[in-house]
């Protein structure tokens, strides 16, 4: 019984995946890749695709280093400070957009790339901040310590000991923040301004009407492999720390 | 060898609300296996750290090997430590841990292999089976080596220890104080070992420095330490000790369990007797102190019996040889000798 | 002094998260001047209507998602043997892949089925969404139960079922409460779903997107948002309250 029902719920969650990846390969009953073709022909799927591939990729480089510095910098020592990095996660995103829009209106800060990325890395530090600080033990401390003793200097410790250890942490926090950014929706358009689009965006366009077609599913698709192979670098960049 | 590893002057540092240790004055003889012993808390990891020169200190001068270090930085100090957590680098191997120093060093490669190999056969790790293991590929007992053989590869002037086997078990604790007392016949060099296990002091060290509540009480040999300790806290803290409490009367003194015969008095009106267990003998007459008293309690510890007695209403604790008959509620005649005691002012 | 190394990331979120949300309360009071009228607005019956709606929709997605979550999880935790690292996988794959696009996903099925645009369909959109976010939780607390206290209960005697009620059901409370959460608050102000999926369906986030991106109206769209994030608050309040009374 329970079985099924476990069955049942696991359909559920798979068989529209499934179905969007499917129907994208599909053209009247015939298996064809033109739609993804033609998603490479359309100039606006272009541009957007490099907009949100820009947006994710700097979101990220920044992010990543402004978290994992704090992160090292707390090295779970001060928990007061670490609940200012929690409440980014907690809150809800839409909350957290509207406020952003203010904020940019009352500076009449122009709304565009610059307004979405800064945007994107508030809340990707937040991100970082918890995965790298979850992963660096307490114990760094004295292991830059014994690096010291043994005749490292500062940077030389930095450099052979900090950086190696905090890296697999660095990696992962890297691949959630880009998934993060990569595929955001709601704090992007809040943020964004005219001519500037994501492929967020551009999916929400036309399915906010509850139009379904071939060349979305192809879009849905491709972004779903992205997300799908940035999650399998994960698993393995996790399985392989252990 | 003449001269001394580590000089501490007059060193105090304070933390932003308590101070960890106060004018502290330590000479460390060249080749000696010095510990620095104390309860938690009592600041002798932080003594460890300033001769380190992770931390330096408030005031007071710090020379290792005759030269003042005060203010030099860890990595230019040249001393080795064993850290509590061991602190193994967990993304380099075995031989990468003990070539670390070195590498920094810039020395030779030949030379790096060379002295690593030597290192890693000085604690008894065979360096073609394990130089190339991970770190988390080895056993508590092994990582421990590995940390000595890290921190002797750079050939320091001392061996800083800091509770190096506080995370192992009973046997593998006793079996690996012999191989650090070993370990350090082989190197000659000077070992600055911290603890607060007052059975790994006296058995490893040359001489013990007792350190409380961020003050030297006390150094000397262990046997110094143990026969004569120089304050009450140091007679409390190591072994075990009966303190009576007294007052001057008569060129004796007078106590709850009635007079008692001391050979040496300092002038104080109130004092506390301190008697070791083992110095307390039963059914022997021909002390200066001799006491009727009643067995309350008897445990039989290996070869000994751990006796607990009565005089009036006090209690004391005597260790005897098992060979004596004693029983509860036995009524018993015990003493010790004058000179066996220590005053202390109470 | 390591600690400076902070601030860079601590400046940033107090300029671009922090103060962003003090700047919505100070709209929310009418900004430039001062008012409580966009508070009051909100009382209005129109807008009750919408709390009322959102609150529905949250309630009967956190259900649902609780009805098919615990099951789920249970198996996972305790019956699923060699499989439970797979399925457990199958659980957090879809974390990686973001509501809208999911939401499209459930979309291309339920507009062969005619279902758009109605109330199942938002309800489904919404449940095919959290159903994750709740089995995670409590996954994670009946991990921790774990089976020598279901044996222990056996061994003295109770039934199954009893078991269940008496040890099972108590022991995985913490996580319930955090699925709840988890589901129940961003729930209450989503918005894609009910905007792709049941087209004019109102609820505390598709009325904050109309104020905001549609008649730019800042002030009764920060008094809605102030409402909602006192409600957010409020939540988390209790919640940390009682994961620190759980852990006594």
């Amino acid at each position: 019984m329970i079985r099924f029902l476990v069955l049942l719920i696991f359909m559920f969650l798979y068989i529209p995946i499934v179905y969007v990846v499917a129907s994208s390969f599909i053209d009247g009953g015939e298996i064809t890749t033109k739609w993804f073709v033609k998603l490479f022909e359309d100039r606006d799927i272009v541009r957007s695709f490099y907009n949100s591939l820009s947006i994710a990729l700097l979101s990220t480089l920044f992010s990543v280093i402004l978290g994992s510095f704090a992160a090292y910098a707390f090295l779970k020592t001060n928990k007061r400070f670490e609940s200012l990095f929690y409440t980014p996660i907690v809150i809800p995103e839409i909350t957290e957009a509207l406020s952003l829009l203010l904020f940019y209106r009352l500076l009449s800060f122009p709304l565009g790339f610059y307004s979405v990325l800064l945007g994107h890395i508030a809340f990707n530090i937040a991100f970082v901040f918890i995965i790298v600080n979850a992963r660096l033990s307490s114990q760094l401390r004295s292991i830059e310590d014994a690096s010291l003793t043994l005749g490292a200097d500062e940077v030389q410790t930095f450099l052979r000991v900090t950086v190696p250890i905090a890296m697999p942490g660095i990696i992962a926090a890297s691949l959630i923040a880009f998934t993060l950014s990569w595929d955001n929706f709601i704090k992007t358009v809040f943020t964004t301004g005219p001519g500037f689009q994501t492929l967020p965006l551009l999916i929400w366009s036309q399915a906010a009407r509850g139009v379904v077609s071939p060349s979305l599913n192809a879009l849905t698709t491709l972004m779903l492999f992205v997300s799908l192979f940035l999650a399998y670098l994960y698993a393995k960049i996790s399985t392989k720390r252990e | 060898m003449e001269g001394f590893a580590v000089e501490l002057d007059g060193v105090s540092k304070s933390y932003s609300n308590f101070e960890a240790v106060r004018d502290i004055k330590l000479k460390i003889r060249r080749g000696e296996f010095f510990s620095i012993l104390g309860p938690s808390g009592s600041g002798k990891t932080t003594i460890l750290r300033l001769i380190a020169g992770l931390l330096y200190p408030d005031k007071g001068s710090i020379r290792l090997m005759g030269k003042d270090v005060t203010f030099v930085p860890a990595y230019k100090r040249n001393v080795g430590m064993v850290f509590q957590d061991l602190a193994l680098f967990p993304h380099l191997n075995v031989f990468e841990n003990v070539a670390y120093g070195l590498k920094v060093r810039k020395t030779p490669e030949e030379e790096i292999k060379r002295k690593v190999k030597e290192c890693l056969e000085i604690v008894n790790l065979d360096p073609e089976k394990f130089g190339k293991r991970k770190i988390n590929q080895l056993s508590g007992g092994q990582q421990q080596r590995v940390a000595i053989a890290r921190a002797l590869a750079i050939e320091p002037s001392v061996l800083l220890l800091d509770e190096p086997l506080g995370s192992l078990d009973l046997k593998l604790r006793q079996h690996m104080m012999s191989e650090l007392k070993r370990i350090q016949k082989t190197v000659k060099t000077t070992f600055v070992y911290v603890t607060h296990d007052q059975s790994e002091a006296l058995i490893m060290s040359d001489r013990i420095a007792v350190i409380n509540q961020g003050s030297l009480e006390q150094i000397g040999t262990p046997a110094e330490i143990y026969e004569n300790p120089a304050t009450k806290f140091v007679a409390e803290f190591i072994g075990e000790m009966n303190f009576i409490p007294a007052e001057v009367y008569n060129g004796g003194l007078i106590s709850e369990i009635g007079y008692i015969k001391v050979s040496n008095l300092n002038g104080a009106k109130r004092v506390l007797v301190a008697i070791r267990p083992e110095k307390i003998k039963i059914g022997c007459r021909n002390l200066d102190n001799v006491y009727n008293a009643v067995v309350e309690e008897v445990a039989y510890v290996g070869g000994f019996l751990s006796v607990k007695a009565r005089i009036n209403d006090f209690c004391l604790k005597c260790l005897t040889s098992s060979d004596l008959r004693v029983e509860e509620n036995q009524k018993v005649e015990l003493g010790w000798r004058a000179d066996d005691a220590i005053i202390f002012e109470a | 002094m390591r600690h400076f190394l902070a601030l860079p990331a601590i400046i940033y979120l107090l300029v671009l998260f922090y103060l962003p949300f003090l700047i919505t309360l100070l709209y929310s009071f009418g900004f430039p001047g001062f008012t409580l009228k966009h508070y009051s607005e909100i009382l209005d019956p129109l807008y009750l209507k919408v709390f009322i709606n959102s609150l529905i929709l949250a309630s009967i997605t956190t259900v649902l998602c609780f009805i098919l979550a615990y099951p789920l999880s249970y198996y996972i935790a305790l019956k699923a043997g060699k499989w439970k690292n797979f399925l457990l996988l199958l659980v957090i794959l879809p974390f990686w892949i973001s509501f809208l696009l999911r939401t499209y996903a459930i979309m291309t099925l339920l507009t062969p089925l005619g279902l758009m645009f109605t109330f199942p369909a938002v309800v489904i959109g919404m449940v095919y969404d959290y159903l994750p976010f709740m089995i995670l939780p409590l996954y994670a607390s009946l991990e921790r139960v774990g089976r020598s206290q279901i044996e222990a209960s056996y061994v003295l005697g109770a039934k199954p079922s009893q078991t269940f009620l008496k040890i099972t059901l108590p022991l995985s409370k913490s996580g319930i409460f955090a699925g709840v959460l988890l589901v129940f608050i961003p729930a209450l102000g989503e918005f894609v779903v009910p905007t792709m999926l049941g087209g004019t369906y109102a609820t505390i986030g598709t009325i904050t997107w109309d104020l905001f991106l549609r008649y730019h109206n800042w002030w009764k769209g920060s008094a809605l948002s102030v409402v909602y994030m006192a409600l957010v608050l409020l939540a988390i309040t209790i919640y940390i309250k009682r994961s620190e009374r759980i852990e006594l």
